[in-house]
């Protein structure tokens, strides 16, 4: 049954802002979802109800006033958990932290959403660590996909994807170091956008990977997640990732049309290996975006098979630095495959770390000389295919699930994965857009193009006979 | 690692990471760290030209 948990998050700050509707309304109807479905799914870690309900009834007081704290005003979403709320801890799947303490401050993140309005339903599950692309290590149990239970929801923002997908918030923040916001949006049917590196803080964030690692937004429309992105983009003095570039009006942009836009169509490696449900879904979708004005060309990526190894290179020994004392005391808390990857981390020497780098400088100088001089976006498939069952998520299945994203992570682009398809078993999969660095209004646009375009976005999962 | 016995190489350069590991773990991870070397060995065959490694990442500015 449809319910007000089912509007889109556009919609539901506008009926909050024409007074239609109360963020009391709002957060009860997202607890009354998460009350049907959580059990089945698991998709928070730590659900926040008292505060939840408090701060509704204050935002409540408010909206009656006709005070507005921002665009968010009154909309419930959640955060994974990684990122600190305060008075919450942050676990991150893991059994090292399950009994933290609260954190004493919110993550700058947090601080944003809230002072946009946003009410923060709770902490979501993840891969444990955020080190895993299928979602299925984590020390409370893998989130489930609510299009098929059996299933992965991806990762490492499982929570923050399939909670999503099943309406139990109207928006998520996911991190995103190989793929970890688009390969749970790709594989839960909803959107997900992964910014250009520093283009949101990750103070008060858990880290990865420091080189590689993004915050992003997640949401069930493009318009969503540009919403979101306004609110919590903006360089912030306290991470010395974040950078001081201008943030433009993202939704104010988002319906300019594709005219003259030109898109480029990899000639390899990211159509290798493709689901032929994938690859023939992604194909029509281009289609639609040509129909819709763009030009499309096929365009040579320089250095792309390269690419993923460097990224490794980069992000294993960067992991294991961050978990050195750990894993030096307590290596049989974490899960097997966790373990093994940050194991492996210690296998590279200091050269070819440096290397590594030196390899994404030159990756980065040939992307912008080669690449988009002659497109202003690159078009893919978001995974190599649908979501595996959670039994048979081995690192096989892994690696098809990163392939992918992750040189766009070494690169540090703009990317989106928007839904464009189901395959025969209806499951969901996504298109991938990436434009230069900053240019996540580009990106946007020509997702909410082709959203409104298409008919995927009004398709949800059914988990009313689960 | 340097030398043909990729166990013994992961023995020795995990242990300055501080890491402890049984026979076992070694074992496997020699497995997938061959994975590994050998791609390496195509990403440093790339000319990497002038290119510098940076001290902290950053993206090219707005055009």
């Amino acid at each position: 049954m449809t319910t007000l948990a089912d509007l889109s998050l556009a919609q539901a700050a506008a009926s909050v802002r024409e007074r239609k509707v109360s963020p009391i309304e709002l957060v009860d109807a997202c607890l009354g979802r998460i009350e049907k479905v959580e059990s089945l799914i698991n998709a928070f870690i730590t659900i926040d109800r008292d505060r939840t309900r408090d701060t509704a009834v204050t935002l409540a007081d408010e909206a009656e006033r006709g005070e507005f704290r921002g665009p968010l005003h009154g909309v419930p979403v959640a955060v994974k958990d990684i990122f600190d709320v305060e008075g919450l801890p942050t676990t991150a799947a893991s059994k090292i932290l399950a009994d933290a303490s609260p954190a004493p401050r919110d993550s700058a993140c947090v601080e944003r959403l809230r002072a946009a309005g946003a009410i923060i339903l709770g902490k979501l599950n993840l891969h444990e660590w955020a080190f895993g692309a299928t979602g299925v290590d984590s020390h409370v149990g893998p989130a489930r996909n609510a299009w098929d239970l059996e299933r992965v929801t991806g990762g490492s923002s499982s929570g923050s994807g399939t909670s999503v997908a099943a309406g139990e918030c109207f928006a998520a923040l996911g991190t995103d170091t190989g793929g970890s916001i688009r390969i749970p949006a790709s594989l839960c049917g909803i959107v997900g956008l992964k910014p250009t590196f520093g283009r949101i803080s990750r103070r008060g964030v858990f880290p990865l990977s420091w080189s590689l690692d993004h915050v992003g937004p997640m949401a069930r429309t493009v318009e969503d997640t540009a919403l979101v992105l306004q609110a919590v983009a903006g360089h912030d003095p306290a991470d010395r990732s974040s950078i001081d570039e201008p943030v433009p009006d993202y939704a104010g942009t988002l319906s300019k049309g594709l005219s003259g836009l030109r898109i480029g169509v990899p000639d390899s490696f990211f159509f290798d290996g493709l689901d032929p449900d994938v690859d023939s879904g992604v194909r029509k979708a281009i289609g639609v975006l040509k129909e819709l004005g763009s030009g499309v060309q096929s365009i040579s990526l320089p250095l792309i098979d390269e690419m993923p190894t460097a990224l490794t290179c980069i992000m294993l020994p960067e992991s294991l630095a961050i978990h050195r004392r750990w894993m030096q005391t307590r290596p049989d808390d974490y899960s097997e495959n966790v373990r093994y990857r940050l194991e492996l981390g210690s296998t590279f020497n200091a050269v070819e770390y440096v290397e590594a780098q030196r390899f994404r400088d030159l990756a980065v100088e040939r992307w912008a000389s080669e690449v988009f001089d002659k497109v202003d976006l690159i078009a893919t498939a978001s995974t190599l295919r649908a979501a595996p069952l959670i039994e048979s998520s081995d690192l096989s299945a892994t690696m098809g699930l990163i392939r992918l994203t992750n040189p766009l992570n070494l690169l540090g682009i703009p990317a989106i994965s928007v839904p464009c398809g189901f395959t025969r078993d209806g499951l969901p999969f996504g298109m991938q857009l990436a434009a230069r660095w900053w240019d996540e209004a580009t990106v946007l646009r020509a997702a909410h193009a082709y959203e409104q375009a298409s008919t995927w976005k009004d398709r949800g999962p059914d988990l009313s006979g689960a | 690692m340097s030398t043909n016995d990729p166990q013994r190489d992961v023995l020795a350069i995990s242990q300055t990471a501080g890491l402890t590991l049984t026979e076992e773990r070694i074992a496997a991870i020699a497995v997938g760290a061959k994975t590994i070397r050998a791609s390496l060995e195509a990403l440093f065959a790339a000319d990497f030209g002038t290119s510098e490694p940076a001290s902290r990442f950053r993206p090219p500015p707005a055009r």
